[in-house]
């Protein structure tokens, strides 16, 4: 896989944040609201004083107002783990540029911003299981392990999320921002049972589905010999605009399942196509769907 | 538009490889998709002819077959090319000779061939810069630089053919000084049945072809020596490939007589025609002979005596001298010297000078040469072997028994001379020439040589200047004819009837046309026979060497390239075809 990240779209994505919603526990102080409350900029909410309270921060305005010592409480802000699960099966090699190739670009685009938000970042690449990854840590030069790894495997295999999670859960302890980029076109069983565990473990889980555009609207016609690319099997089929439609609904009818899932789940979920640009899709799509700020 | 590598089409070969890959490709075409499932138990559209058909024509093979195209035409190097004739002036030089009067098969002569030919020229030059010439034995200007386009053309199709023979090239170098040179036109055509044999560098050569002829070429008519009719010397050509039926037909205007010939081809013959009924001088020889040019199929011949001399005598008579004379020309006896051509003095000494042209014959004129005493004379010295006088004799031969001293001026020039006595001389001041016969003839063997009337005739040659005479040798059209010694001119008129008009002091024409011209004079009505040039008769295209000359010396060509354009088309439509198969290849996946 080749380099695709520059300095230039880096920083273009310097003003982008993630967004927990939840209070997370970190160990290290970080950007990331923590349950216990303490020093940052951001405040958090009012309370009485008592002794033993550090006079800086008795609001002195509220006293002159309402006679009354209030001490201002500060959101604590702490490192959340951040765990990049991509899928790098055989079926993400569709399409130019590949879906493998934006995953990984987009992947690379979070790493980043999770690094520079001082959090800790993992990358975990999977098909039919998980590959050897990369375990969260900080700093950037995180960063440049990150690219390595995605610049050298190969999409290969099938394509199996639920035994990825289950590998991925085995193999990390510690809950935090989960973000599963595939094409998620599995066609047996779902990853639903995968993502209860994931969700059990009160990891926030973010579902980012990449697909061609080749996949969503094809352009084939007449008589072809359609081969999965995972597992080589074949189908021939004579492709009219009556087959191109039944299959468009398919493709909505899986997309919808999907969604429908992360509903049920409370987990958001951002569909994507590899000709919409890296950067409208952060920009745009997560920022909108309040993942980025 | 031109293609300057033909060679680079065999590039198109190569369609058949990449037919051929494409036919391998279809039997397999694939496609690879990322979820099978999505498409498994899909219902198959009926494929409709236009879809197979659409299936069948692969734009990408459309493309690859138009990008081979596109390159072969860009190897091929396709150019537009525009020829450009330089506009700065043409010369147009139509032969005007006989020959060209020739009718070819096309029912129109030679001439309006070369004609229309120039016509076409004209067409893509202007008027300004354009010159028509006419190239004969008389070469003429038709046309100068700067003449307005309908004067051009008009001066052009109202020219005709003349009668006249060939020009050279140097008439025609002579012409074009005359009107600025030849260095003014970039395009010197030359329209006629010959190349000019002795060329101009730069002249762009069209020959007019057709036509065929038979002609008589030569002409001539002696007088019977015995007195009774004529003999008839004729050349006839047959200039065809074919055995020609020809009827020879020699007429005095009285009288006639024919000659039945069957003619090769290719051949040219001779015949002598006696025509002992004859009692003309005016002869015309006719070839009855159906051809494309009659012009040379009549001929003409004037048995025109010389003039006489008229003779003043003087002493005693000589009937030797006197033949001698005789037969040199008709002798016209005068009584005074002032009327004579040539006086006469025989044995006797003039009184004084007559004037004029004297021959003294064993005399002498007091005062100027004066005989003495009579000596015996043996051995003749020639002093002056190359005199005219002596011209064709040979002196060695004659004998003079004795001749009388002499007292001769001192700027005589003696030729002859015995024993110191000079016997031939010359004498000519500003008033006279006198020529001096020393001895007695009958005391030499003089009018018994042959050499004596070759003598007298020079003799008298010298002193008279008698004309030659106009009857052996026929005048030809266009050609100088000399009218002097025929006395005062006082008319001319053409082979029409029609008046020549000779300016003051002007002895020589030209005649314009083949036939008989007749010349009014104080002595008489002369005959003068003009034919048409012997040569007008032997041309044959085929026969004439062709020069041609690469008219691209006066023409531009301009070539545009167009490879640059089939080049760009190439590249485009390799890009298109490149996008069409990423693109493909993105849809089967095969592309990373």
């Amino acid at each position: 896989m080749t380099t695709f990240i520059d300095e230039a779209f880096l920083q273009r994505l310097a003003n982008l944040r993630f967004i927990v919603r939840g209070r997370r526990k970190g160990h290290l102080a970080g950007l990331h609201a923590s349950p216990r409350a303490g020093v940052s900029l951001e405040f958090a909410d009012y309370r009485a004083y008592a002794p033993g309270d550090d006079f800086r921060y008795i609001d002195w305005n509220a006293y002159g107002r309402l006679d009354r010592l209030l001490v201002k409480t500060y959101v604590h802000e702490a490192d959340l783990p951040i765990y990049l699960l991509v899928d790098l099966s055989a079926s993400m090699r569709i399409g130019v540029p590949s879906k493998a190739h934006y995953a990984a670009h987009l992947a690379a685009a979070m790493a980043y911003l999770g690094l520079r938000g001082l959090d800790r970042v993992g990358l975990f690449p999977f098909s039919d299981r998980l590959m050897p990854g990369l375990s969260a840590r900080h700093g950037m030069g995180q960063m440049g392990r990150i690219l390595r790894l995605l610049r050298d495997v190969e999409p290969t295999g099938r394509t199996s999320v639920n035994q990825a999670i289950l590998d991925f859960l085995s193999q990390t302890h510690e809950s935090g921002l989960t973000i599963i980029l595939s094409d998620f076109l599995t066609g047996g069983g779902g990853f639903a049972d995968g993502l209860s565990r994931l969700l059990h473990r009160r990891d926030e889980v973010i579902l980012l589905q990449i697909l061609d555009p080749e996949d969503v609207r094809p352009h084939a016609a007449g008589a072809t010999q359609l081969v999965d690319i995972e597992s080589s099997r074949q189908v021939t089929l004579t492709i009219g605009q009556r087959t191109l439609e039944d299959y468009k609904h398919r493709v909505r009818q899986n997309r919808e399942r999907l969604r429908a899932l992360s509903l049920e789940r409370g987990v958001p979920c951002f569909q994507t196509t590899t000709d919409v640009p890296i950067e409208r899709f952060l920009h745009e799509d997560l920022r909108r769907g309040g993942v980025l700020r | 538009m031109t293609v300057l590598n033909p060679a680079a089409f065999y590039l198109l070969f190569a369609a058949l490889g990449i037919l051929l890959l494409h036919l391998l490709r279809a039997r397999e075409r694939r496609r690879e998709v990322s979820a099978l499932f999505l498409w498994e138990g899909l219902p198959g559209d009926p494929q409709s002819r236009a879809a197979r058909l659409r299936q069948q024509i692969d734009p990408l093979l459309l493309l690859q077959l138009a990008v081979l195209l596109a390159l072969t035409t860009a190897f091929a190097q396709p150019a537009w090319t525009t020829r450009t004739t330089s506009l700065s002036g043409l010369a147009i030089v139509l032969d005007a000779s006989a020959s060209m009067r020739t009718v070819t098969e096309d029912g129109v002569t030679r001439y309006r061939k070369a004609v229309d030919e120039a016509s076409a020229l004209l067409d893509r030059y202007p008027a300004a810069a354009t010159a028509i010439i006419q190239l004969s034995s008389r070469p003429a200007i038709l046309a100068r630089p700067g003449l307005p386009s309908p004067d051009l053309r008009d001066a052009l199709l109202r020219s005709e053919p003349t009668w006249y023979a060939d020009g050279t090239a140097a008439e025609l170098r002579s012409l074009l000084a005359g009107i600025g040179g030849i260095s003014q036109f970039e395009r010197v055509v030359w329209l006629s049945d010959r190349s000019l044999v002795d060329g101009l560098d730069g002249f762009e050569t069209i020959l007019v072809e057709g036509g065929e002829n038979l002609a008589l070429t030569a002409f001539s008519v002696r007088g019977n020596p015995e007195g009774g009719g004529v003999t008839a010397w004729v050349t006839a050509t047959n200039d065809t490939d074919a055995y020609r039926d020809v009827l020879i037909r020699i007429e005095d205007r009285k009288n006639q007589t024919t000659l039945s010939l069957l003619m090769p081809p290719r051949t040219t013959e001779s015949y002598v025609i006696p025509f002992p009924t004859s009692s003309g001088t005016l002869f015309t020889a006719s070839l009855v002979a159906d051809d494309g040019f009659d012009g040379d199929n009549l001929r003409y011949f004037s048995l025109n005596r010389p003039i006489d001399v008229r003779v003043h005598w003087l002493g005693s008579e000589s009937r030797y001298l006197m033949a001698a004379i005789q037969s040199v020309a008709p002798v016209t006896h005068v009584d005074a010297s002032e009327d004579a051509d040539l006086t006469v003095v025989h044995g006797t000494r003039a009184p004084a000078s007559p004037g004029g042209t004297v021959l003294l014959v064993h005399a002498g004129i007091e005062g100027l040469l004066t005989q003495g005493e009579t000596v015996a004379t043996e051995r003749i010295t020639v002093l002056r072997p190359d005199h005219p006088i002596l011209e064709d004799v040979d002196p060695t031969g004659f004998r003079v028994r004795e001749a009388p001293t002499a007292s001769v001026p001192p700027s005589t020039d003696v030729v002859l001379a015995a024993d110191g006595v000079p016997l031939l001389a010359v004498y000519e001041d500003e008033t006279q020439t006198v020529l001096y016969l020393a001895p007695d003839l009958l005391e030499t063997n003089l009018p018994i040589t042959v050499d004596f009337p070759l003598l007298v005739r020079n003799i008298v040659a010298a002193l008279v200047r008698v004309p030659p005479p106009l009857s052996y040798r026929s005048a030809e059209a266009g050609e100088p004819v000399s009218l002097s010694g025929l006395g005062a001119i006082d008319r001319l008129y053409d082979a029409n009837g029609m008046p020549v008009v000779l300016p003051d002091g002007i002895s020589t024409f030209r005649p314009e046309v083949p036939g008989f011209h007749t010349l009014i004079t104080d002595r008489g009505a002369f005959a003068v026979a003009v034919n048409v040039s012997a040569a007008e008769s032997g041309v044959r295209t085929s026969e004439a060497p062709i020069a041609t000359f690469d008219p691209a010396g006066q023409t531009t060509i301009h070539r545009l390239p167009l490879w640059q354009v089939a080049a760009v088309l190439a590249i485009l439509l390799l890009l298109a075809e490149a996008s069409l198969h990423a693109s493909r290849r993105a849809v089967t996946g095969r592309t990373r």
